[in-house]
Formats: C-alpha cells, structure tokens, sequence
C-alpha cells in the first residue's frame, strides 16, 4: 500500500530540505516563523500503519534503489524501531525495483534470521540498495528481504515456538528500520561481532548460507563476515552517522495521530546538540538500571518499537486484551541514574473502547518482564531521545560505547 | 504454520533409554542432560543449591544461557533464559510446548502492537523480554513449583 514508482527520488534527495513532510527540526535553531527542514531530519508519524489498528506504531517512508542506480522506490508504513538494527522489508513491498541476493563465496545465498521480543521472527535474505532518507543516503547498504515464503527455514530459526511475520497483516508494517545502538544485527556493545566467527567458533543463530534461498530443515547458522550483516543505515551516512534523536511532541492522553521526526547526528550540525540531556550509560547488554517503587530493574531500556509502557507490577491486567487495566489512572515515577521520569498509566479497554480513531495513546501500559522496564513509544511523547551508536565518538562525550539521554 | 521436524521423535530414538526426551518444564531431572547436549554445550552443567530447589545451568556455544529449575521430587518446575538468541522453545517447554505456542498466538491476535508477552495460563506462565541482541525469558510450570519457593528469583 502506498508504494508508488519514486523515479524523482534522487532529484528529489538531492534538493536541500525535501525531507518530505517539513518538520521543524529538534532543540534550536528554529527562529519564529518560517523553518527551514535540514536535510537531517526525517519524519515519522504514529498513525496505525498499513493494517489498523496499531496502536503506538510509529511508521515512515524509506526510498530504497537499486545500488548505484536511480533505480528506487518508496516503500511507506515502516515501523521505526529503535530496539533493532538494520532495515527489513517484506518482499512483497518491493515491487519496482530488483534487489540481487548477496551471495557467499560458494556462491549461496545469504540468509538472516531475526528474533523479537514477543516470539515473533522474520527470515529471508540479505541484499545491497541504496537507502535514502530525506536528505541522507546510506549507499550500498546491507537489508533483510524478507521472504513471503515460509518453508525451507532452519528449525535453528523457526523451531524456537517462534511466530513468522511476513505480511503486512502479521507484522502490522510493512518492515522494520531498525536504528537501535550497534552497527549491525550481530554487534554487542564494544562492538563485539557474534556471527563473524571472532568470537564464537558457533556463530549466533542469526545467518544462515542456502542453495538458492532453500535451507534444509537441520542447517547450521553460517559464519558471515560484517560486511554482509544488515547494517544500520545510519553509519553509513558521510556524516551524521553518530546516532539520532527521536523527538515528538507532547500527547495528552490519546490522538487519533502525531508527527515526530528523527533527526541523524549528535552534535553535527545546529538543529542536533546534545544540549542538557542527561546521559544514561549502557552496560555490557546494552540496558541500564531503573528504579520503580523500590524494585531495581536493572534490565531496562528505551525502544520505540514496544508500543506501551511495560514493566512488571500488581496493576490488574486486561481481560482481553494484553495491557494494564487499572480502575483508575495510576500515576508513577521510575528514575534512571538520577532522572525521575514521569508516567501514567489508564486503563486500556477504556482508552481503546472511548478512542476507536485514535493511534496514539500515551497511558498505555502492559505487563513487562521480571526486572526490566521496556519504556515503549509513549517515553518518547514529549521528548527528543537521543541514543548513540557503539564505537562513534560524540564531540563532548568521553566514550564510544552506547549511551542514551533525553 | 510451525514447519518442525517431529524432533522429540529423533530424539527418542537417539537418548533411546527415558522417556522424558523431549525435554524440561515437568520433566525429570534427567531432561537437563538431554538439554545440555541439544544444546551442544561445551562446558558441564554448573549446579547450584537453593533451598528447596537446585539449579542447572546450561551455555551453548553461540550464547545462550538456560537455567533449570529442579525441585527436591526430581522435577523441572521452571527454566529460564537469556541470550543474544531466544532458545528452541520447543526444546525447553516440553509437554507445555503447544500451550504456549496457544498463548503467545492469543496474545498477539489480541491487539497489534509489539511488546514483551506475559502469558498466564493455568499451571503455566511464560514472560519474555528484551531487545534485539540481548533477550531473556521464563517459563514457569506452577503445578510443579515447589510450595514457598519465590518465583521471583526464577530469572
């Protein structure tokens, strides 16, 4: 839905603030009146998706080309997900454009496997195109197309009770830009490869190498080297390639939708200084620490692909449906290294049954696990995130291992 | 749909001798060792003793960690993991394999949107959580759990 043949797409790229939508940008530099788009802002918006309802997807536009070519094609209604890594897309999605299989030197197709938190995965193979948003182009970037179909899979991929995603009815996208921390889907913070045999002799049950894109059930994954791992695009950026910033604004209860932008870069440019963001410091597993009514979560983190607050507590859970439904709105505080962060949390039938239009819900909570605090999209209302990427430097900022502050 | 080998079925018939081959939750004690070579483990099982219960701690050699929980009667009453992967749960949950397989579809079909899951179900409750590169989970068989255990401390 929604993809159209996007021939202009370089023209277009090339000129100074087509960031498609004329977002102001975050923090300063915009002066009363008319603002000028830099092009390292992109928007996003929350607005349900390809297949509604979703509530707190927040969804863009990628123009993905043929590599080295002015060959592209837009594909809308992406999930932005800030808890993965590199750009997915369903296959059926890319209609106007050819994206050659990367291939090993045996000469196998390439093939990526990728977990969710809820159980879900997504299978298919890697391939190289050139990925512009707005005004930033990563070239010859590593993606995951991921395949319609759902046979010839490794049971070291499907055989774990997992669910495949590869519609845009399943997934309620139709694909996933990951712009989490690490540079691609097999980094750990201190960039530590796991699939590129540096480290583990058994690579991670990420890639796999099949004749032709048909595995056999009994597979084993394959060592790939970083170059053929999907990559987040955004390193890939000349510049700006540091980290982004999510911001949107502030949302009073519910709206049927809300715009947002990412802007690329930490202190690059005007519109992207750090300014008084605390910083929170990752650990080895990429989480930080919080504290919630004297619990320590010390798994915590902050990923706008998660749609709801989720954290464990005694809040009565939904009858049907898997989120919080407290008889009245329960106002909290969670700190995180010293930062107090504000939420509430309504009760979800109420909100979904009173607001059947509306995609953006900033009081929706879920059940989360032991020990972690998932802050979901409804964190970001409100706020510009901003979240480094493993091993850049960040003027002003003494280390390059992953780091979040808002 | 699940496209699975019926693998308890190989199994069976390569750790010919118990009859718990498929694994973990309300299982044996003895299911742990058929874990640790699925899991293709290099280094032992490591043990440690709790009241009422004893742990086994199971590393593959791509990085996943599964703990299991074995009460004083010999059996699997809980298993837990974390990993830069999420573990063959067909593996871990055994018998309670098709019952989360039920849950978690539920749970999804409920309402779009991701998030960790949260499945409580009688005489089972399964939470995941995490991102990309760093997951963790648990299952917990509560018919099986041993009374006054803290199942908070199942991690």
């Amino acid at each position: 839905m929604g993809r159209r043949l996007f021939g202009v797409a370089v023209i277009m790229a090339s000129l100074a603030g087509c960031g498609g939508g004329g977002g102001a940008g975050t923090g300063g530099g915009a002066s009363s009146g008319v603002t000028t788009p830099m092009v390292n802002v992109h928007t996003i918006t929350v607005n349900g998706g390809p297949a509604p309802p979703y509530p707190n997807g927040v969804f863009t536009s990628v123009d993905i080309c043929e590599p080295g070519t002015a060959i592209c094609q837009t594909v809308s209604g992406i999930l932005v997900d800030t808890g993965s890594i590199g750009l997915r897309v369903l296959a059926s999605a890319i209609t106007n454009i050819t994206l050659a299989p990367l291939l090993d030197a045996q000469g196998n197709t390439i093939e990526n496997c990728a977990a969710f938190v809820d159980n879900s995965f997504l299978w298919g193979s890697v391939a190289k195109a050139d990925l512009k948003f707005g005004g930033e182009t990563a070239s010859a970037a590593v993606i995951q197309v991921v395949s319609s179909s759902s046979t010839n899979i490794p049971t070291g991929c499907a055989g774990s009770g997992m669910t495949l995603q590869n519609t845009p009815a399943l997934l309620g996208a139709n694909g996933i830009l990951g712009i989490g921390q690490e540079p691609t889907d097999c980094t750990y913070p201190g960039l530590k490869n796991y699939c590129d045999g540096s480290i583990n002799k058994v690579p991670n049950a990420s890639y796999w190498a099949c004749q032709n894109g048909v595995c056999t059930t009994n597979a084993s994954a394959a060592v790939v080297p970083a170059s053929q791992q999907v990559v987040n695009p955004v390193i890939l950026f000349p510049t700006d390639n540091n980290g982004v910033i999510v911001t949107f604004p502030s949302v009073v209860g519910t709206e049927n939708t809300v715009n947002g932008t990412i802007t690329f870069g930490i202190g690059t440019q005007t519109n992207n200084a750090l300014g008084s963001a605390q910083i929170v410091q990752l650990d080895s597993n990429g989480n930080f620490s919080t504290t919630l009514q004297g619990q320590v979560l010390a798994g915590s983190f902050l990923d706008s692909g998660t749609n709801a607050f989720a954290f464990p507590s005694s809040i009565a859970v939904c009858q049907g449906v898997p989120y919080y439904c407290p008889g009245s709105v329960q106002n909290w505080q969670a700190i995180t290294n010293g930062v107090t962060v504000s939420f509430s949390i309504d009760n979800a039938d109420t909100l979904f049954q009173q607001n059947q239009n509306a995609s953006v819900f900033s009081t929706l909570g879920a059940p989360g696990s032991a020990g972690s605090f998932d802050f979901g999209l409804p964190f970001f209302y409100g706020r510009s995130v901003f979240s480094s990427i493993d091993g850049q430097t960040v003027t002003g900022v003494a280390t390059s291992s992953p780091w979040v502050a808002y | 749909m699940p496209i699975s080998l019926p693998r308890c079925l190989v199994w069976l018939l390569l750790v010919a001798f118990h009859g718990s081959a498929c694994a973990a939750l309300g299982s044996d004690i003895d299911s742990v060792k058929t874990d640790h070579v699925f899991m293709k483990a290099a280094i032992p099982i490591q043990k440690a003793t709790h009241p009422g219960y004893t742990v086994h701690e199971i590393q593959s050699p791509d990085r996943i960690t599964v703990r299991e929980y074995v009460s004083q009667n010999g059996k699997v009453f809980a298993v837990a993991w974390e990993g830069m992967h999420i573990p063959d749960l067909q593996q871990m949950l055994g018998t309670y394999f098709q019952q989360y397989v039920a849950a978690a579809q539920e749970a999804r079909s409920a309402m779009k949107g991701r998030r960790p899951l949260d499945l409580q179900k009688p005489g089972l409750m399964v939470q995941t959580g995490g991102h990309s590169q760093s997951f963790w989970g648990r299952a917990i068989a509560s018919d099986w759990a041993p009374l006054g255990v803290d199942l908070e401390q199942i991690r």
